[in-house]
């Protein structure tokens, strides 16, 4: 392992760790600052006021403030992530039952911005002002200017509307799952069926895959397209660049072999920063697409007020988002030697 | 790397494209043949506008009863559309004592539940008993039950503390269905994860939480199978209303509601689509702030009682869906009185009633909260706002979360809004429900909103709600009495009663709608014409 | 160039936007229920709405709240991070330390839901999507003013002006903050487009702006339920959204060309 890089990561683990305790607190005091009486939409509105009573105590809410904090962080560690007051079931469960769905479209969504952007940021470089590098400026363009909410309302409109080619929400067919039912395992119904060697269904999720993952896309696609563009652009004045061309080595394998490899350092950048603002951009997506995931379940937990499940999903959320910048950081030192030192 | 390495690097692309294809060619195979092939199964997807968070008979308490009316009973079945609304369903007879204390239900025999148990006065005495113990949802119903008591198997006698109408309880569709004993302990995770209890015809098959559940048949259920029947009913989860009316209209889904009436307009030119309106027992209030001045004159209530436009709502909001309200209990509902007085807007009378309190040009401001994702409250709200403008008064428009809007309404009431706008329908027939949790004085705030405070009117729906089981006349009468005092108050705009307006399938028969269980579709009862 | 023209369009229409608007009563709320959902025409070019207002008309004076939210946010977000970021840089050790753990943990909230959880606290509106959006921004500042403050404190005039008894306020004012300026200024204008975005979408949750304000995002919502049967309602404000977000984006492009001497050989090339 290189030098410094095993302190380098303790140091980022021990810094995330106090990240993470501070999210917790502040997402904590802003629940219980918020005017709300989870007594009552745990009980239901209409209960009796001893009933109320009843489960103010179930719930800990007779004890001080810093007794309930004391109580959640304990009961954090060990797992127990709180009833969700409108659902009476576990947090940490719901969240686990919602998140392959949304995985699935940040998965798909990202692939298809690097299937698309890189290559297109590589072209469009290398033949500038060419047809193809207006494409790949307006894609970059277009891409991080669009409102995701209003491109999925075209899509929905002309590929459903108009052209009746794509479903209009949901991730299985009422029909595969009446004759062809998917035994999930995993909860990312690609996956599943494919294991399961359920091909209908196997197509049937993807064709509903596509509207929501291409919406998802267009941000990250408009990056890295723009991120791969200019890093090319930069590479390819380098001076081993001009002298590899001069010793007669082909074009495509200076393009990729030599220039792309370095330039990719700050691209893998961008697709980790794309994967984490695809967690907030899965929430309006979700919400279009009526996709059962946890951007619908994180916002219906917000309108309700049920702090519980809003706990849960802030520190899920944060912990994704940090072990994703930690994963890139670590990487990043691993690549670029001078980073470590920082 | 060198040229063979590249050239079996372009093999390995080929190799993986071609699976690939041959994959999608397989898959998109089979699935053409699905969608070109016959049907086996009569199946029912109702496409609905909430998903479903609680799924224990005993504590649900939002949108569930539309599955649970299903696959659970209860003692009594509510029918409105018959002279004497209170119908046998898993009780075949009932009797009370002279002193309304004492209830005996004979039950009916031959029942089982889903997992084989007998239905008997056992699980009755248990699932009144779990449903009260847990103290979640519409428990509160079962508050007067001082005791069950299993006479026999097939009788059961429910002791009360005090009088109440113990068969609207216990044909209630919150709180009151019969469960299995043989559940699990600690059963709420268990129902939750996809399962259920009942003796229903249906049972559920699967479950996709937060989009859709599948129910099957119930072979063993007591009324038999013979004539047609569905095979299946599928709840799907479609909260964008045009997904809803799209679904319906291309055949997709069977039956949906809740879809505003702006995009109803084309309706009717489409033959395989039934639209049927029914009344719903649900209404929109908007309880005044009786506390918090300016409103807390009665004049100044009236006055913008008379400026509001209930006309305008009817007109442009619902297209004649809905009807304005004559006071708090809606129509079609016993309590109801078609002959108390209504405000219209009137926006002379409006002035001259604000300036016999004292503001002659407006001149004040008022705030109005309303639910947010609403489109028919915001639309009420803006249209309101315009009419106060007229009379120099601001009326300050707050979109809020249901949650929040709650929460502020049961604040101090000098704090609070002026005007809320929320909609309210009862847990069990009776005009009680609504006088009583809008308008009866409270300690703490939990849903009387305009915080009126009137011992009068409190006495006398109390001892209507006691007379109601014994003596319905004398009780109903002084129902009507109770809501001219409110009216007269102006303790709220009493804006519309609404309709339920189901869409469905031109094939499917016999689909009513029962506004006790709202919502809700019997499904046992329809069936559907195989597609020719 | 490009954007600079879109920009200078939207900034005037927003200045003039009551005179522009055809129908300037419909287009802040006045609700006109007869003409409800009225198509395209020569009258109404955008249509009408919901409550059969013209839609051009709420579009045209929408845009002077687009336009005021993004400036009002990002140079909020600029006041608070600016000063923070160049302290942090400047002084080092401990302070540095707890200024950038601090910003640390605003970053490692996704933002939206950052931003959703505060106003869940603060109350929906507009004001406070403002507030909230400034909150969740100032952090990126920090971090680019310490950056540029860190490099900059090693020069050697900064070092003489040490020696020779200027105070440390005033080296940050005279020397770091001129120089420090032009990244700032470049995120900035490329950040204008982002909260643009981000007030819309805070706007469609229904967080946002408020009933009846003609601001876009919640036309885009309040018609998304429309967009199969009455499409231009949803459409045109939607439409404005982007058009300006790519103008911002276009400027903000420019202006790195022109101040950003690393980028200028793409210029020449």
């Amino acid at each position: 392992m290189p030098a410094g890089l095993p302190r380098y990561i303790a140091r980022r683990l021990v810094l995330a760790l106090f990240v993470l305790l501070a999210v917790v607190t502040f997402t904590f005091i802003v629940a219980r600052v918020v005017p709300s009486d989870p007594a009552e939409l745990y009980v239901g509105p209409k209960a009796t006021a001893e009933q109320r009573a009843r489960a103010s105590v179930e719930l800990g809410l007779d004890k001080p403030l810093y007794a309930q904090y004391f109580n959640y962080l304990s009961d954090l560690i060990r797992g127990n992530w709180g009833i969700s007051l409108r659902a009476h079931t576990s947090v940490l469960g719901d969240i686990l039952i919602y998140l392959p769905a949304t995985l699935e479209i940040i998965f798909l969504a990202n692939l298809i911005a690097v299937m698309v952007g890189i290559p297109l940021g590589v072209y469009s470089a290398v033949k500038k002002n060419s047809m193809l590098d207006q494409l790949g400026r307006l894609t970059a363009i277009s891409g991080v200017s669009i409102p995701s909410f209003w491109f999925a309302l075209l899509l929905q409109l002309l590929f459903f509307g108009r052209l009746h080619i794509l479903p209009l929400e949901g991730r299985l067919s009422t029909d595969v799952q009446l004759y062809y039912p998917l035994k999930t395992i995993t909860g990312f119904y690609t996956l599943d069926s494919l294991l399961t060697l359920n091909l209908i269904a196997f197509v049937d999720a993807l064709w509903h895959l596509i509207l929501p993952a291409i919406v998802l896309a267009t941000y990250p696609i408009g990056l890295i397209t723009r991120m791969t563009r200019s890093m090319m652009i930069e590479v390819l004045r380098e001076n081993y660049i001009r002298f590899a061309r001069a010793n007669g080595i082909t074009e495509r394998i200076v393009i990729f072999k030599y220039a792309l490899k370095n330039a990719i350092i700050p691209t893998l950048t961008v697709l980790g920063l794309s994967f984490a603002y695809s967690i907030t951009g899965a929430v309006l997506v979700e919400i279009i697409f009526g996709w059962p995931g946890l951007g619908t379940y994180t916002l219906n937990a917000i309108i309700e007020g049920d702090y519980p499940a809003i706990l849960g999903v802030t520190i899920f959320g944060t912990i994704f988002y940090i072990v994703i910048n930690l994963c890139l950081d670590i990487s990043q030192s691993y690549l670029d030697p001078r980073v470590r030192l920082t | 790397m060198n040229l063979s390495q590249k050239s079996s690097q372009k093999k390995i692309y080929a190799i993986i494209a071609i699976v690939i294809v041959v994959v999608a060619a397989i898959g998109g195979f089979y699935y053409y043949q699905l969608s070109q092939g016959p049907k086996t199964k009569s199946v029912a997807v109702y496409s609905y506008v909430s998903d479903f968070p609680d799924l224990d008979p005993s504590s649900a308490f939002e949108d569930e009863q539309v599955i649970l009316a299903n696959t659970y009973e209860a003692l009594v079945y509510f029918d409105p559309s018959n002279a004497q609304p209170l119908q046998p369903w898993l009780a075949t007879s009932w009797n009370n004592s002279a002193d309304g204390l004492t209830w005996i239900f004979h039950l009916r025999t031959g029942v089982t539940f889903h997992d084989g148990t007998p239905f008997n006065a056992q699980a009755v005495k248990f699932s009144i008993e779990r449903t009260k113990t847990l103290g979640l949802g519409g428990a509160y119903i079962w508050d007067p039950v001082n005791s069950v008591n299993v006479i026999d198997d097939n009788t059961v006698q429910i002791q009360l503390s005090y009088p109440a109408p113990v068969p609207q309880m216990a044909s209630s569709q919150y709180a009151a269905w019969m469960i299995s004993p043989g559940i699990p302990a600690n059963a709420s995770d268990w129902f939750n994860a996809g399962h259920d209890a009942g003796t229903g015809p249906y049972m559920i098959q699967s479950y996709q939480k937060g989009f859709e559940v599948t129910l099957q048949q119930y072979p063993g259920y007591w009324k038999g199978w013979s004539g047609q029947h569905f095979d299946n009913v599928i709840f799907r989860v479609d909260r964008d209303p045009s997904v809803r009316l799209q679904a319906v209209q291309s055949g997709d889904a069977d039956m949906t509601l809740d879809i505003p009436v702006d995009l109803l307009t084309n309706i009717q030119s489409n033959t395989n689509v039934v639209v049927i309106d029914s009344k719903a027992y649900r209404n929109l209030v908007g309880s005044i702030n009786t506390v918090k001045a300016p409103t807390d004159n009665v004049l100044v209530r009236q006055a913008i009682s008379y400026a509001f436009p209930y006309q305008d709502v009817i007109d442009s909001v619902w297209h004649g869906h809905a009807r304005q309200s004559t006071g708090p209990v809606p129509t079609g509902m016993t309590g109801h009185f078609d002959d108390l007085p209504q405000y219209s807007l009137d926006l002379t009378k409006a002035q001259s009633l604000l300036t016999q309190a004292g503001y002659p040009n407006g001149g004040f401001s008022l705030t109005l909260t309303y639910t947010s994702g609403d489109e028919v409250e915001k639309a009420v709200a803006e249209l309101y706002k315009a009419q106060l403008a007229k009379l120099n008064i601001d009326l300050n428009i707050q979109e809020m979360t249901t949650h929040a809007k709650y929460a502020l309404a049961r604040g101090d009431p000098t704090q609070a809004q002026n005007i809320i706008l929320f909609y309210w329908w009862p847990t069990y027939i009776t005009a009680y429900d609504f006088l009583f949790n809008l308008f009866h004085s409270e300690k703490k705030h939990i849903f009387n909103f305009s915080y009126y405070n009137n011992t009068q009117y409190d006495n006398l729906i109390d001892q209507a709600s006691q007379l109601e089981g014994t003596n319905p006349t004398q009780a109903m009468q002084m129902y009507k009495q109770a809501q001219m005092m409110l009216i007269q108050d102006a303790a709220a705009l009493f804006i519309f009663d609404q309709d339920t307006t189901i869409i469905y399938n031109s094939r499917v028969h016999n689909l009513t709608d029962n506004p006790a269980y709202i919502e809700t579709i019997f499904f046992y009862d329809t069936w559907e014409e195989a597609p020719s | 160039m490009c954007g600079i023209a879109i920009i200078a369009f939207f900034v005037f229409v927003a200045i003039f936007a009551p005179l522009l608007a055809p129908f300037p009563a419909e287009g802040a709320g006045l609700p006109n229920p007869p003409n409800k959902f009225l198509p395209p025409s020569f009258v109404h070019p955008f249509g009408t709405d919901y409550l059969g207002r013209d839609v051009l008309s709420r579009v045209i004076l929408g845009s002077q709240i687009s336009l005021s939210v993004a400036v009002t946010v990002i140079v909020l977000a600029i006041i608070i991070g600016t000063p923070l970021g160049a302290i942090a840089g400047y002084f080092g050790g401990k302070v540095d330390d707890v200024i950038m753990r601090v910003t640390d943990v605003f970053l490692s909230f996704p933002s939206l839901l950052l931003a959703i959880i505060l106003l869940a606290t603060l109350g929906p509106g507009l004001t406070n999507a403002m507030i909230s959006l400034s909150l969740t921004w100032w952090p990126w500042y920090t971090r680019i003013m310490r950056a540029q403050t860190v490099s900059l404190r090693e020069r050697t005039y900064v070092e003489a002006s040490k020696v020779i008894g200027v105070s440390d306020f005033w080296i940050l004012i005279r020397h770091i903050l001129p120089n420090a300026i032009t990244p700032i200024l470049v995120q900035g204008t490329m950040d204008l487009s982002s909260a643009i975005l981000a007030e819309a979408a805070l706007s469609f949750i229904g967080l946002g702006a408020q009933a009846p304000s003609p601001e876009w995002g919640l036309m885009v919502s309040t018609g998304r339920i429309y967009i199969l049967n009455y499409w231009w309602f949803p459409t045109f404000p939607g439409l404005a959204i982007f058009a300006i977000a790519v103008a911002f984006n276009l400027f903000g492009d420019g202006l790195r060309e022109i101040l950003d001497p690393k980028t200028r050989r793409f210029v020449e090339g």
